[in-house]
């Protein structure tokens, strides 16, 4: 009995036991319908094996990869600055706020008709749709982190004589780091969503593609093969995202308990 | 000789309902000699806090004016006076060492020379070895070693104290007296402490001086005729008691202040 509880306190053990038992209930169960419908996870090893080989999912993966990235980092330049300036002058919150939520609230896929219209199936299109769910993410968390600089620590900043520009940059930019941070936290997965999302409705490369073109031949072993590189990249990054929290802002957790 | 003056001082604020204005001082003369240690004494509230910020040139008065070192307060631009701050004001983001540089940053020495002089003052305040802590790794008391530190860095004229023994606890707080007057004494730092605490007036002091009323002003000016190091002997002594009578007196004649406006803290 002590054991048993024992071994329950090791989480890792604890998830292995729940892998173990899930593989195989997924492996009946893929045998007990048909394997079109549902692939077995021995068809899904073998099919992403031979996708894996021929070059398919590297390069289509490669893509999409270059897609999030790319569409991140144009978030993040326009979406800092933009949260920078908010932050400091209410006026220009006053005047954009408003529209940063209504475009926040908007389900994503309602905005992909638009985009056709607008841009037709192309790339302009699949970053129009990436920008408008990743934006929105970093820039509230970095206006609410320029607005919550300690006024207290502005002022001791202003005692010990810096002013303008450079209090800005010693004060209130290091003291917004921890909000910024989360905000790119938040921004990488909005931009691994509005990837997809425009890959699958909009302009078929990448990851998205193999899901369509996949799906269009009842390849479920290839899709689910597709998919799971796409968790992959979502944990990925957010696991990475974590970690450059707890190398560079070890001090915020200290100091304000911003998790 | 005169280092700091502070001429006919007023300040009041805005009321936080918008609608007219709160006095808080009113005509604040008084002076502090070179390597003196001062004390303003008032109650909470009284704005004492407010008469620091505006001699730090953080807060400008609305009439009357500051003079340290022979030249006028007019802005925090290039300080003449450092300010310790009751709630340390630590950037949480920095090292002990570079909070300790903030101010030689400002006044842009380059980083050879302010890890030399941030060095300096480490050892000066008992803080070797924790040059790469960061704030909340410290202690409160460790905390105000490096606000301390921090403020004599930049080598100022005066050196402004706001309560700084009020956030830690007691017995951190009687070690912390010890050593800061030390330090003042070591470096010759004229410096001006604000407190409601009396014992701890006499202890640091040179002069009291005791704010009051509303608007507050100068009521009274003690000098503390004891001999320092003001150890328990002389703090029990006939006439630190009827020192301390005295302030007990001069404070509790003071008509009770109201909160200060948000902001005037």
């Amino acid at each position: 009995m002590s054991m048993s509880l024992s071994v329950l306190k090791n989480k890792w053990l604890v998830r292995g036991y729940v892998l173990a038992v899930l593989l195989p209930v997924w492996q009946i169960l893929g045998q007990s319908v048909n394997p079109i419908i549902f692939a077995t996870p021995g068809q899904v090893v073998r099919t992403f094996a031979s996708l894996w080989s021929d070059g398919t999912l590297p390069s289509e993966t490669l893509i999409t990869l270059e897609t999030v990235f790319a569409g991140f980092l144009i978030s993040c330049a326009i979406g800092i600055p933009l949260g920078l300036i908010m932050g400091r002058i209410r006026l220009a919150e006053y005047a954009i706020d408003p529209y940063v939520n209504f475009i926040y609230a908007t389900p994503l896929v309602a905005i992909i008709p638009l985009a056709l219209i607008w841009f037709g199936p192309s790339n302009t299109a699949t970053y129009f749709i990436i920008t408008l769910h990743t934006v929105p993410p970093i820039l509230i968390n970095t206006m609410i982190g320029v607005k919550n600089t300690e006024r207290t620590l502005v002022e001791t900043g202003r005692a010990f004589g810096f002013g303008g520009w450079k209090l800005w940059q010693k004060v209130v930019l290091p003291s917004s780091l921890p909000f910024v941070m989360a905000g790119l936290r938040i921004g990488i997965g909005a931009a691994l969503i509005g990837t997809m999302v425009a890959e699958i409705f909009l302009f078929n490369t990448g990851l998205g593609y193999v899901l369509v073109n996949e799906t269009a031949q009842f390849n479920s072993a290839a899709v689910i093969a597709g998919v799971l590189i796409i968790m992959t990249m979502g944990v990925v990054f957010a696991e990475s995202a974590k970690l450059v929290d707890r190398r560079f802002l070890s001090w915020a957790r200290g100091a304000s308990g911003i998790s | 000789m005169e280092k700091v003056k502070v001429e006919h001082v007023s300040k009041s604020f805005t009321r936080s309902d918008g609608k007219g204005k709160t006095a808080v001082l009113e005509d604040v003369t008084f002076t502090v000699d070179d390597g003196e240690i001062a004390s303003i004494i008032g109650p909470t509230g009284c704005g004492k806090s407010t008469l620091l910020r505006i001699m730090a040139g953080i807060a400008p008065p609305d009439s009357g004016r500051i003079t340290v070192g022979g030249k006028e307060v007019v802005s925090s631009a290039n300080p003449a006076s450092a300010i310790v701050f009751q709630a340390f004001n630590l950037f949480p983001w920095r090292t002990a060492q570079k909070n300790i540089e903030f101010g030689l940053e400002a006044k842009g020495l380059p980083p050879a020379e302010r890890e030399k002089a941030a060095q300096h003052f480490i050892d000066l305040v008992g803080l070797k070895g924790y040059e790469k802590y960061h704030p909340h790794e410290l202690s409160g008391g460790m905390q105000q070693r490096v606000g301390l530190a921090r403020a004599l860095a930049i080598e100022p004229e005066v050196i402004l104290l706001d309560e700084p023994f009020s956030s830690v606890d007691m017995l951190t707080r009687e070690s912390l007296q010890h050593e800061v007057l030390q330090i003042l004494k070591k470096t010759k730092k004229t410096a001006v402490f604000v407190t409601h605490n009396i014992d701890e007036a006499i202890f640091l002091s040179h002069r009291i001086l005791s704010l009051g009323g509303k608007p507050a002003t100068i009521k009274e000016v003690f000098d503390v005729d004891l001999p320092y190091p003001r150890d328990d002997g002389v703090m029990v002594s006939q006439k630190a008691l009827t020192l301390k009578s005295d302030l007990k007196r001069a404070l509790l004649s003071s008509p009770q202040a109201q909160p200060e406006e948000a902001g005037a803290a």
